[in-house]
């Protein structure tokens, strides 16, 4: 094998997509700075620190480069080898939570680890990412007669998502079902099945605002905030001011109120406090921002010759711009209020490391474009050769007479 | 991977990619409509929500006597109101509010739940009670202790007017109502200096009502305090007057009573009592009549005690005091009118022939008219214009009275012999304690004053400009009245105002009331009064006690000369005024020459 080849088969990291997501990080510490200190100034439970939030943020976004760096070295074999484990610890942590979960602002959604608070249901994206990737980068499985072999990660997926909504966290689970449909539509799902699927998602969607009394109150206070604006509608109408009062260049950064309004000023609407000082030009490369981390994301997809680095590069990809859609939205008034935080951006430990785990993953199937993941070969090969009882075919690249060819081992550490 | 599945993963991903470059154009959209179309209308709700006005309290001037005491100070109150629609649970809410501040709470849910908006729960409360109220009720949530708003309860810092002295100088001071405006007295006369202007500022202010620190603020009204006023009035002196006002309030029930005490060398007035007394700190309690400061305000006949005037004006007009000027036999026809002089032992059958010194020592109605007529309408009227009888005192109390008295060539003969002693003018009592301070001053007229000056944070800075004194009759002529005023303490009608050991100069008065309805006078009605200073060779103090309608003795010797007597002799215990030999008025000339004057 020459080097040649070793060469062309691991390629460097998609450096546009790590640029990106480092400015973002960035700009996300400066911004839960900028949104964070009238609160924690003032406040004695923060010890009236206005960098509180700020530190820990730093904190948070160098834990989660470290370790976004650190995936994206790692061999995708490992990670496809540990999904299993990733799955069932989001299960437990799920479970556990809806048994001894600590409550913080009405949500139970946070597990006390040590002395740090931790939120199971991010966990649970990674998780499903991972799974799903797994379980769904072998071709063929959506052939006829076959059907067990998507109903099985359905299931399971299905299972963390009714999770995370019997926490009545339904913008996760929004996120999570995005996810789903999009790993699934990228596995080769039948049409029918994927516009089922998003009726049955739609259909959900219309029977929890009709009928739950918590989402029919989000719901009246989304028509009309004013009316409801000791309640509900009261986040929901100074994120507006913020955005109004921003105009098209912002008030200036450091100088805006809303953060003096809103208490998740420096989580779920932070967007608000971004538009208000930085005005619609702000407001607006945050979007192109995140549509182009959603383009970079798919085309990875697309360039990447395994199926499995295929659907992680797009499941992460999904699972980032749904939050990041869904927060803009529930900050811009476009749909009912459900609390997600703006990935990369929004205060919060769980959210920040978790995301920067799954944009690690993408780092490591950009840099293994080239490389076929061997157990999909294996499985297809399988699936297409019946190879049970039979003598193996070495396969593409590989040296003949071993069974397995270990072809992680040979790759090197290119950046 | 297949080439069939890489074909779906290419174009799978292109439609997903395009799907959420489409969301993301949707929301780019969304953003161009809020920021750009709305931006007006939601800078519209921002100036509504985010700018609040905020009120500086300041504190209306104090006011303090002439030691320093306070009068009328303002202190920072709270009232604790509920707004009927924001509350939340009605007896919890109760239960809270009666936790923090005291009170029943089933009071507070009776008020709560049987108002409609805003309900006012407890009113000029501690100050310390309302912060804590503002602070809210301390709840445990998560492991962590927390203020928590009480919905619905609001706390309304203000002022409260408080006058320490209670019902002391009361007239004097007037009050104010709850929103600081004065309703009466000093404290409605003297508002421009006192009155306090609470400031405005429009700022930027975050959810809790705060201003926010580095935000921009413009200042709507600038906040002042008010000035301090200090008045010439001493707290003890007064309260020496109200204590003997209330001796004799107790013992002849009058329908109004008043003191009034002047330094005759500088015309302050020292202390002035009116009954009915009331207290300031509830004034609205008590019945308007009792509001009304009569020392100031209220017209009477003087009687007797305007017969020192007379006497003044033939003593300046050259007028011997020994020389004779009438044969009283108690009742002569002057003109139309008929003529008595009220007649007591040894003087049964008219005090026979009358000089000044009669007339004063002994009140003689017959020797006084004779001596107008002597005199004539136009230098009597000269006299009583030059005392200041016929002007405002100006001397610092709002509605005060102008003396009463028609013009001199339509009094014709019954009026002048009238007026002579006392009968057809009208005149306050602060004018006739004007009087007799002049006559004590030497002669020279120093008009009233009841403010020293002003300042602030109780430092006097700035006196109040006085008006200039002026000489009304010679200092012989004073000097001979004053003698004259003795003589009526020590053996004429003034005898129970005597004080052993002291000279005290002073007049009895016992007037007939004019019928407000028409002519003539009413039957019962009487106002007694005395008029005096001490000590007579050096005064310090001019005392004038006017009783309004006593009941069981109308003549100022029996009703108000005690009174006189018992604030003088405190006086002169509080002024350490050592008693001198009695030897007669000859001291006072003695001492009169070693005093300088105008």
């Amino acid at each position: 094998m020459s080097a040649v080849q070793r060469n062309a088969r691991i390629n460097s990291p998609d450096l546009i997509l790590l640029g990106i997501v480092l400015f973002l990080v960035v700009s996300g510490v400066l911004l839960v700075f900028d949104a964070s200190y009238p609160t924690s100034a003032d406040q004695s439970r923060y010890g009236n620190d206005a960098w509180y939030f700020a530190k820990r943020q730093i904190t948070y976004a160098g834990v989660g480069v470290c370790l976004m760096l650190l995936v994206s070295l790692i061999p995708l074999e490992w990670i496809r080898r540990l999904s299993i484990v990733i799955l069932l610890a989001a299960i437990v942590l799920l479970v556990y939570v809806l048994v001894r979960g600590v409550t913080i602002n009405g949500s139970t959604s946070w597990v006390r680890l040590g002395p740090f608070m931790f939120q199971p249901s991010e966990l649970a994206k990674l998780a499903i990412i991972v799974y799903l990737a797994r379980a769904l980068g072998r071709p063929g499985i959506f052939s006829k007669g076959r059907e067990k072999r998507w109903l099985v990660p359905l299931g399971w997926s299905g299972l963390i998502t009714l999770l995370v909504v019997a926490q009545r966290d339904f913008g996760t689970a929004a996120v999570l079902f995005a996810v789903m449909f999009a790993m699934f539509a990228l596995a080769g799902a039948k049409k029918r099945y994927l516009v089922l699927a998003a009726v049955l998602g739609i259909a959900a969607v219309v029977v929890a605002m009709t009928y739950l009394p918590h989402c029919r109150a989000r719901v009246a206070a989304f028509m009309d905030p004013w009316g409801h604006y000791h309640h509900a509608g009261y986040q929901i109408v100074h994120s507006l001011i913020g955005f109004g009062t921003g105009g098209l260049t912002g008030v200036g950064l450091g100088e805006g109120r809303v953060k003096c309004y809103i208490p998740a000023a420096y989580t779920d609407y932070i967007y608000a406090t971004l538009a208000e000082e930085l005005g619609l030009v702000g407001s607006l490369v945050l979007v192109l921002l995140f549509s182009l981390l959603a383009v970079l994301n798919f085309v990875i997809a697309q360039k990447s010759k395994s199926l499995y680095g295929a659907l992680l590069a797009a499941g992460v990809g999904s699972a980032v711009s749904t939050q990041a859609l869904i927060n803009m939205a529930v900050a811009t008034n476009s749909i009912p209020a459900t609390g997600i935080p703006l990935p990369l951006i929004s205060y919060g430990g769980s959210s920040l490391v978790t995301t920067l785990l799954g944009l690690g993953l993408v780092l490591s199937v950009s840099r293994n474009i080239e490389v076929e993941v061997e157990g999909e070969e294996a499985n297809e090969d399988s699936v297409n050769r019946r190879r049970h009882g039979r003598a193996r075919v070495p396969s593409r690249g590989c040296r003949g007479g071993f069974a397995r060819t270990r072809s992680d081992r040979r790759v090197a550490v290119r950046w | 991977m297949g080439s069939r599945t890489r074909e779906v993963v290419k174009k799978r991903s292109a439609w997903l990619m395009l799907g959420f470059l489409c969301l993301f154009a949707a929301i780019s959209g969304r953003l161009v409509f809020i920021q750009l179309c709305r931006a007006d209308e939601y800078a519209k709700w921002a100036e509504k929500i985010r700018w609040a006005k905020i009120r500086t309290l300041t504190a209306r001037g104090s006011i303090y006597d002439s030691n320093g005491h306070p009068l009328a100070v303002s202190i920072r109150t709270c009232s604790i109101f509920a707004n009927t629609r924001e509350v939340q649970n009605v007896s919890l809410t109760a239960h809270r509010l009666s936790a923090l501040i005291g009170g029943d709470p089933k009071n507070y849910r009776k008020k709560i739940s049987e108002g409609r908006g805003i309900v006012w729960l407890a009113k000029k409360i501690d100050p310390r009670l309302g912060d804590q109220v503002k602070r809210g009720w301390l709840v445990e949530k998560d492991g962590r202790k927390r203020y928590e708003r009480i919905p619905g309860i609001g706390v309304w810092f203000h002022r409260k007017r408080v006058y320490p002295a209670g019902p002391a100088a009361a007239q004097v001071l007037g009050f104010t109502n709850i929103n600081g405006r004065p309703l009466a007295g000093i404290e409605w006369k003297f508002n421009d200096i006192l009155a306090n202007q609470d400031g405005e500022i429009l700022a930027e202010v975050d959810a809790r009502g705060r201003i926010i620190p580095e935000a921009e603020r413009r200042v709507l009204i600038e906040p002042r305090d008010g000035k301090d006023l200090f008045l010439t009035i001493d707290l003890n002196v007064q309260h020496i007057a109200e204590r003997a006002l209330t001796r004799v309030v107790k013992k002849f029930q009058p329908e109004s009573a008043c003191v009034v005490v002047m330094d005759p060398r500088t015309g302050e007035i020292l202390a002035l009592a009116n009954f009915p007394f009331f207290d300031p700190n509830s004034a609205l309690k008590f019945p308007q009549s009792t509001w009304v400061n009569h020392a100031v305000a209220s017209l009477y006949e003087p009687g007797s005690t305007l017969k020192a005037i007379t006497v003044a004006a033939g003593l300046n007009e050259g007028i011997s005091p020994s020389s004779v000027l009438a044969r009283c036999t108690g009742r002569e026809k002057i003109g139309k009118n008929n003529l008595r002089c009220s007649l007591h032992q040894p003087f049964l059958h008219g005090h026979g022939s009358v000089d000044m010194q009669k007339i004063i020592k002994y009140s003689c109605n017959i020797g006084a008219a004779h001596l107008a007529l002597r005199l004539g309408s136009e230098k009597l009227r000269h006299y009583e214009e030059a005392f200041g009888l016929l002007e405002k005192p100006k001397s610092g109390f709002s509605l005060e009275a102008v003396g009463y008295l028609p013009k001199a060539d339509r009094w014709g003969t019954v009026g002048l012999a009238n007026i002579g002693f006392g009968q057809g003018i009208a005149v306050t009592p602060l004018h006739m304690a004007s009087v007799y301070a002049t006559i004590a001053n030497g002669g020279v007229r120093v008009p009233p004053t009841i403010v020293r000056g002003t300042g602030s944070h109780g430092k006097m800075m700035a006196r109040l400009k006085k008006p200039k004194p002026q000489r009304v009759i010679s200092r012989l002529a004073a000097a001979k009245l004053t003698e004259m005023l003795i003589q009526c303490v020590e053996g004429g009608t003034g005898k129970n105002a005597k004080i052993e050991g002291y000279l005290i100069a002073g007049k009895t008065g016992s007037a007939q009331v004019a019928d407000s309805g028409g002519r003539g006078y009413l039957p019962n009605a009487f106002v007694a009064s005395f008029i005096g200073f001490a000590p007579a060779d050096n005064p310090r103090f001019t005392i004038a006690v006017v009783v309004n309608r006593p009941h069981g003795s109308h003549f100022g010797a029996t009703v108000a000369a005690p009174a006189f007597r018992e604030i003088a002799q405190k006086l002169l215990w509080y002024y350490h005024i050592p008693p001198q030999p009695s030897n007669g008025g000859s001291v006072h000339e003695k001492k009169r020459g070693s005093k300088s004057l105008a």
